[in-house]
């Protein structure tokens, strides 16, 4: 069923030649004798007769040529309105990232948040401390960290990933590779800031912590991660996340059963009326990448 | 040549089936048809009318709009044709 078939049968009946109903649908007139049969097929009989030297319209011709005009007024409405209200949510995100999360973990995050909402603009801009955004700066964050206190705020597990201890191997075939962790203090020590937390406070596999001095500290994990590359220390960043370099072999993780600990990447917003319903379609669109959705 | 009604009724039966893979196999149709004609509507509206993630495909605001006008437009049609029909039976 095509509605093309019944603009030729309703052009055609304005104009009265398949010339110049050819002319006027911008086809040939072999294409317009064909939309008519099959209209004709499709309705078991004739919709048009010879008259003279033009062609008249049947009754049943004549009944699709007054009703199929308010079919096609009806179809053109339909797209005009779908395309005119097309925004649903609308308006724009606001979405604040966790400095350094790296960029194809944000961008899996929110690639089907603009087939969900394809009338929404995302603002994003990375910063040291996300949920100090929300909601007067942000609408939403993308973080890393323990699960913010519930009641408050909305979120869902993007992804885990070890932090841990690396080096290049470079660095290491030169300066050797520390067996336990007091040797630590041989080498330079860089460390990402993990929010809330104090870079020199390593995370032990046993629980608690240890205390470090670090030579370079930076929420930034692409800046430590590249200080690290490029040989200048031993760098604890949350490498599981990323193509850490590991399986090359050029990235060594040094102390993994001691020094480290699992890492979570969350999206987060404030508990409120007005984000439930926008945040669950939001976590919805981005389900497939989703580890866990822990909402409330 | 633009198929209208193709396009809409293929798309309706994404909506209604949750997939592509069951909506191509109700209707009867290769997935690849299916996706072109969906393609040819997303093209037509400059929208994107359904997503999907493991779970299936899902309609757009955009779509579930499309999706509440279709229905009505492919019945309308349908009964059009239905009436056509009659008349031009009965003046045979």
């Amino acid at each position: 069923m095509d509605l093309d078939r019944l603009k030729a049968l309703i052009t055609f009946a304005e104009l009265r030649t398949v010339a110049a109903t050819a002319g006027a649908l911008q086809r040939s007139t072999t294409t317009v004798r064909r939309r008519i049969a099959e209209l004709e097929a499709e309705v078991g009989g004739p919709l048009t007769v010879p008259c003279g030297r033009t062609l008249a319209l049947t009754p049943a011709g004549e009944l699709l040529v007054s009703e199929g005009r308010s079919l096609l007024a009806a179809h053109r409405t339909c797209l005009d309105r779908v395309r005119t209200n097309s925004t649903g949510v609308t308006g724009e995100f606001r979405l604040a990232t966790q400095l350094g999360i790296p960029p194809d973990l944000a961008a899996g995050a929110i690639a089907n948040h603009f087939r969900a909402f394809p009338g929404l603009r995302l603002k994003v801009f990375p910063v040291a401390s996300p949920l100090e955004m929300l909601p007067d700066q942000a609408d939403i964050a993308i973080t890393m960290g323990p699960r913010p206190r519930s009641g408050q705020w909305l979120s869902a597990v993007l992804k885990r990933g070890p932090e841990r201890v690396v080096a290049s191997q470079g660095y290491l075939d030169r300066h050797g590779t520390p067996q336990d962790v007091e040797q630590l203090e041989e080498h330079l020590l860089m460390s990402w800031v993990p929010p809330g937390e104090s870079p020199d406070l390593w995370p032990l596999r046993s629980g608690g912590t240890m205390e470090v001095r670090t030579s370079l500290a930076s929420p930034d994990i692409v800046l430590v991660r590249r200080c690290m590359l490029m040989g200048m220390g031993l760098a604890r960043v949350p490498d599981g996340l990323t193509i850490s370099g590991i399986a090359t072999g050029h990235v060594v993780p040094v102390l993994p059963d001691v020094i480290g600990r699992d890492v979570v990447v969350r999206v987060v917003v404030p508990d409120t009326d007005k984000m439930r319903g926008p945040f669950l379609r939001f976590v919805k669109s981005i389900r497939a990448t989703a580890e866990e959705i822990d909402v409330a | 040549m633009s198929r209208d009604l193709d396009e809409m009724r293929a798309f309706l039966c994404v909506v209604t089936e949750g997939s592509v893979k069951t909506a191509a196999h109700t209707l009867g149709i290769p997935r690849s048809t299916l996706r072109r004609r969906l393609d040819s509507l997303e093209q037509r509206l400059g929208l994107p009318l359904l997503w999907a993630d493991a779970t299936g495909a899902h309609p757009t605001p955009a779509g579930r709009e499309l999706s509440e006008h279709g229905k009505k437009l492919v019945a309308a049609y349908g009964v059009l044709i239905e009436r056509a029909r009659r008349v031009a039976s009965d003046n045979r």
